[in-house]
C-alpha cells in the first residue's frame, strides 16, 4: 500500500501543469466557436512537444499486454487537463485513450502507422462513435451494420453525440458484421458520411459534438478493427470511457470548489469574508469532503482497473456514478456562494455549473450504472 | 500509487470475519436488545488478539501494523458486530490503552497492558465533560499537586467503558495557560481510587451494548506518578487519539456499510411483492446500488489515515477530518437504505438492520460532530 504518487505519476502531472501555466496564461480565454478548429490542432500540435501527453495509456506494447494499462497516469492528465479546460480534457481523452488506445491494443501495424502515430505526433484528432439512439453502448444492439460486399464493408446507420465529431480527423465507428462486432476506422469527410452538428448543448462549449449518419459508407477491409468472437473490447472501452468522463467531473468538481473558495474569501459581507460565515465555511467543507472523497475513489478505481483487481469493474462504475454527482453538487454549491454573479454567463461557476450536468448522462448513465452495479451485488448471493 | 493490501493483511481480515460471525455475532442482538455489555464476547476479543493486535508482543500484543488493525475493525463491522461492542473495543484498545503505551513508563506498561490486551481489564478515556464536549479545550476537571499525589475534582461525561472501566485515562488541567490547550494533562485513574465515581450507564438509542456514563472525582486522590508523561502534555496525548479515531474506530462503520449492503441483496432475493423479488425492482436496486458507491468511496479515506499512521506521519488533520465527516454523515444512508429494503421488518428489532441504523446514529456525533469537522475543514482549507 502507499498512497503517495510515484515519482513518475508527479512528474508528468507537474509537468502536465507547468505546461499548461506556460503555455496558457489564466484565466482560460473565451473562444470564438468558429475558431475552435484552428485552436483545438494548434493545442494539439503543442502537445506533442510533451512527451507523454498524447501516448499515454496508448503504448502499443503495453496495451498489447493488458487493457488497462497507464489507467492510473491517465486519469492524473485527465484531472489536470479537465482542471484547465473540461471541453479540451474530454475531446482529447477521447482521441488519445480511447480511440488511440484502440489502435494500439487492437489495431494492426499498418492502422497504428496510419492513425497512431500522427495522432501521438499531434497531428490526428480521432474519436470514438460508440451510441446509438436505441442502444446504449456497450450492450449489444447496435443497429450500425457492415455488410461486406466486393472486398469492402458499407457501413450503414446512425450514431449520436459523437465527441470531436465532426472535427475528428479519424472515426472508430462501431458496428456490426456477419462474423461478429467491429470497429470501422472511417476518415473525417468520407463520401456517405454526414453530421448533423456541431450540436448547440448546456455545458461544454468548447467541445464538439454530432450525430452521425452513416448511409453506405465504404470501408476497406484494412480500415475493420475485427471482427470481435466477443464483446470483450467493447467492454473495455467502456470501463475506459467510464474514467474518464469521471476523471474530467472531478476536474470540473475542482474547477468549482476552488473557484467557489477564492470567491469566499475575496468577497466581504458584514465586515468580514464570505467563508467566514459559518453556513458559506461549512458548505465549502461539505464541498471539500467530496472533493476528497472523489479523488481518491477515482485514484483507487483506476489502480484496480491497471491491475486487475477482483470487482475493479463494480469501483469504476461507483466511482463514474459517485463523482459525475459529486461535481454536480459541488457546482451547484459553488454557484450559490457565488450568488447572483454565479449566475451570469461567463462566470467560470456559472460554466462549471452547467458543464458538470454532463457527466451524470453522458456514457452510461447514473441510472444504467446504479442498475449495473446492483446486479453484480445481487449476482453474488444469487448463485449461493 | 499501490492501493493493495499484503496477503498476510487479507488473510486476518478473513479470519475476523470467520472469527467473528462464528464466536461474537450470534450473541449480539440478545445484549444489545437487553442494553448488556457483553463480557464474554470482550474477553474472546482478547483472547483472539484484537485487543491487543498493535502492541509490541513483549506485553501481550501482535505487533500489527495500523492497516491490519483497521482491517480488522472494518471486519468486526461486516460482520455485523453491534456498534457497542465495537465501540467498547476501540475507546478500550485505541484511547485508553494505546495512550498508556505511548505516554506511560515502563512500570505503567508492565502494570496495566497485559491486563488491557488480554481482555482481564477494561480501559476507558475520560475527555469528554458536560460544559466540554466539542470544544475539549474548554474542561474544566482540575488536578492539584499535593505532595506525592494529585487531586482531581471535576466530572466526564459521555465516557464508554466508564461505568465498568478498571483502569481510565483522565484529562485534566494543571494549570491555566496562555492558550487554551496549554495546562491539560494526563492521568492513569483506578477502579477503586477514593473519590472516583463511576456514573450510572446512560439509556441510549444505539451501541446499547457499549456502557456510557459520567465519571466523577471529588477530591480523587492518586499517586503523583500517575501522570502521563509530563504536565502540560495532555492536550497533545488527546489529539494523538485523533488519528486512531479516524482509522481503527471509525473502521466498523466502514465495515458496517458492507453488512447492511449483505443483509439489503439476501433480504431482496427472498422477499417477493406483486408476484416477484423485490430485487427486480428498480427503486430497489438503486438502493442497493448507493449502498455499494458509498462504501467504495468511503473505504481510500480510512485506509489512507492508517497507513500514514504506519509511516510515522504526523495527523493531517484535514484528511482526518474528511474522512470522519464522510463516514459519519454518509454512514447513515446505506444503513436507511437497509432499512427501507426491508420495510416494516426493517423497523423491528428482530432484524439486524434496525440495530445497525440506531448504532450508525453515533458515527456523525462521536469522537467529534460532523459540525466540528466542518470547522476544521473549513479552517484548514483557507
Amino acid at each position: 500500500m502507499n498512497f503517495d504518487f510515484s515519482e513518475k505519476e508527479r512528474e508528468k502531472k507537474s509537468a502536465l501543469s507547468g505546461w499548461l501555466g506556460k503555455e496558457f496564461p489564466e484565466p482560460f480565454p473565451p473562444l470564438d466557436r468558429n475558431r475552435l478548429e484552428e485552436w483545438t490542432k494548434d493545442f494539439l500540435h503543442k502537445a506533442a512537444s510533451l512527451d507523454f501527453l498524447l501516448t499515454t495509456g496508448n503504448d502499443p506494447a503495453l496495451c498489447r499486454e493488458t487493457p488497462y494499462s497507464e489507467m492510473l497516469l491517465s486519469v492524473l492528465l485527465g484531472e489536470e487537463l479537465a482542471r484547465f479546460t473540461p471541453s479540451l480534457a474530454l475531446s482529447l481523452e477521447t482521441s488519445c485513450r480511447l480511440f488511440g488506445w484502440l489502435l494500439a491494443r487492437y489495431g494492426d501495424e499498418d492502422q497504428r502507422r496510419r492513425y497512431l502515430l500522427p495522432l501521438q505526433q499531434g497531428t490526428l484528432l480521432g474519436t470514438v462513435a460508440l451510441a446509438e439512439s436505441s442502444a446504449n453502448f456497450p450492450d449489444t444492439g447496435v443497429r450500425t451494420e457492415g455488410r461486406k460486399k466486393d472486398g469492402v464493408f458499407l457501413l450503414r446507420g446512425k450514431k449520436t453525440l459523437v465527441v470531436n465529431a465532426p472535427l475528428a480527423d479519424c472515426l472508430a465507428v462501431s458496428g456490426v458484421t456477419d462474423e461478429g462486432r467491429a470497429f470501422f476506422l472511417l476518415p473525417r469527410r468520407s463520401p456517405g458520411l454526414a453530421y448533423e452538428g456541431p450540436l448547440d448543448t448546456l455545458g461544454f462549449q468548447h467541445l464538439f459534438l454530432a450525430h452521425l449518419s452513416l448511409d453506405d459508407c465504404q470501408v476497406a477491409a484494412t480500415d475493420v478493427i475485427g471482427p470481435f468472437a466477443d464483446d470483450q473490447p467493447f467492454h473495455e472501452l467502456s470501463l475506459r470511457q467510464q474514467l474518464i468522463l469521471a476523471c474530467v467531473s472531478l476536474g470540473i468538481l475542482e474547477k468549482a470548489l476552488f473557484g467557489a473558495q477564492k470567491r469566499a474569501g475575496e468577497k466581504r459581507e458584514n465586515g468580514k469574508p464570505l467563508r467566514a460565515q459559518q453556513e458559506i465555511g461549512f458548505k465549502l467543507a461539505e464541498m471539500f469532503t467530496l472533493y476528497q472523497t472523489a479523488q481518491w475513489l477515482l485514484y483507487r478505481a483506476a489502480w484496480m482497473l491497471e491491475n486487475t483487481i477482483p470487482e475493479a469493474e463494480i469501483t469504476v462504475q461507483a466511482a463514474k456514478v459517485f463523482i459525475t454527482e459529486a461535481a454536480e453538487e459541488v457546482a451547484r454549491s459553488a454557484m450559490q456562494i457565488a450568488a447572483g454573479e454565479g449566475f451570469l454567463s461567463g462566470n467560470e461557476l456559472e460554466a462549471c455549473f452547467r458543464d458538470a450536468r454532463f457527466g451524470p448522462v453522458s456514457g452510461e448513465t447514473s441510472e444504467v450504472l446504479r442498475m449495473r452495479i446492483a446486479e453484480a451485488c445481487l449476482a453474488k448471493y444469487q448463485t449461493r | 500509487m499501490d492501493f493493495s493490501f499484503t496477503e498476510e493483511q487479507l488473510l486476518f481480515k478473513e479470519q475476523v470475519l470467520k472469527f467473528a460471525r462464528k464466536e461474537i455475532v450470534p450473541r449480539c442482538q440478545e445484549h444489545d436488545l437487553k442494553g448488556e455489555f457483553d463480557f464474554q464476547s470482550f474477553r474472546k476479543l482478547g483472547e483472539f488478539g484484537l485487543l491487543g493486535l498493535h502492541f509490541p508482543e513483549e506485553y501481550g500484543g501482535s505487533g500489527a501494523d495500523v492497516v491490519t488493525a483497521t482491517l480488522a475493525g472494518e471486519a468486526l463491522g461486516e460482520a455485523g458486530v453491534d456498534g457497542g461492542l465495537t465501540l467498547s473495543y476501540g475507546a478500550h484498545t485505541y484511547l485508553c490503552a494505546d495512550t498508556l503505551f505511548r505516554h506511560g513508563t515502563e512500570a505503567h506498561k508492565k502494570r496495566y497492558l497485559p491486563k488491557l490486551i488480554s481482555g482481564e481489564w477494561i480501559g476507558c478515556m475520560g475527555l469528554t465533560e458536560p460544559g466540554a464536549g466539542s470544544d475539549v479545550t474548554s474542561l474544566a476537571t482540575k488536578a492539584v499537586k499535593d505532595g506525592d499525589s494529585y487531586i482531581l475534582n471535576g466530572s466526564k461525561m459521555f465516557i464508554t467503558n466508564g461505568p465498568i472501566a478498571d483502569v481510565a485515562v483522565v484529562y485534566a488541567r494543571t494549570s491555566q495557560g496562555k492558550e487554551r490547550h496549554e495546562g491539560i494533562s494526563a492521568f492513569i485513574v483506578e477502579k477503586g481510587d477514593p473519590g472516583f465515581t463511576p456514573g450510572n450507564k446512560l439509556n441510549k438509542m444505539g451501541v446499547r451494548t457499549s456502557y456510557t456514563s459520567a465519571l466523577f472525582f471529588e477530591d480523587c486522590r492518586i499517586p503523583a506518578d500517575r501522570l502521563l508523561g509530563k504536565e502540560g502534555e495532555g492536550f497533545w496525548m488527546s489529539m494523538e487519539t485523533v488519528e486512531w479515531d479516524r482509522s481503527t474506530l471509525i473502521a466498523p462503520f466502514l465495515g458496517g456499510m458492507a453488512f447492511v449492503l449483505e443483509k439489503a441483496c439476501r433480504y431482496s432475493l427472498e422477499r417477493r411483492q406483486f408476484g416477484r423479488l423485490i430485487a427486480e425492482f428498480q427503486a430497489i436496486k438503486h438502493k442497493i446500488a448507493d449502498i455499494r458507491i458509498f462504501y467504495e468511496a468511503a473505504r481510500s479515506l480510512v485506509y489512507r489515515i492508517a497507513w500514514c499512521k504506519d509511516q510515522g506521519r504526523p495527523v493531517n488533520h484535514l484528511e482526518a477530518a474528511v474522512a470522519k465527516l464522510f463516514i459519519g454523515d454518509w454512514s447513515l444512508i446505506p444503513a436507511n437504505h437497509a432499512v427501507m429494503i426491508h420495510g416494516g421488518y426493517g423497523y423491528c428489532h428482530e432484524y439486524d438492520v434496525e440495530r445497525t441504523f440506531r448504532d450508525s446514529r453515533l458515527a456523525p456525533i462521536g469522537g467529534g460532530t460532523s459540525e466540528i469537522q466542518k470547522m476544521i475543514i473549513s479552517r484548514l482549507m483557507s
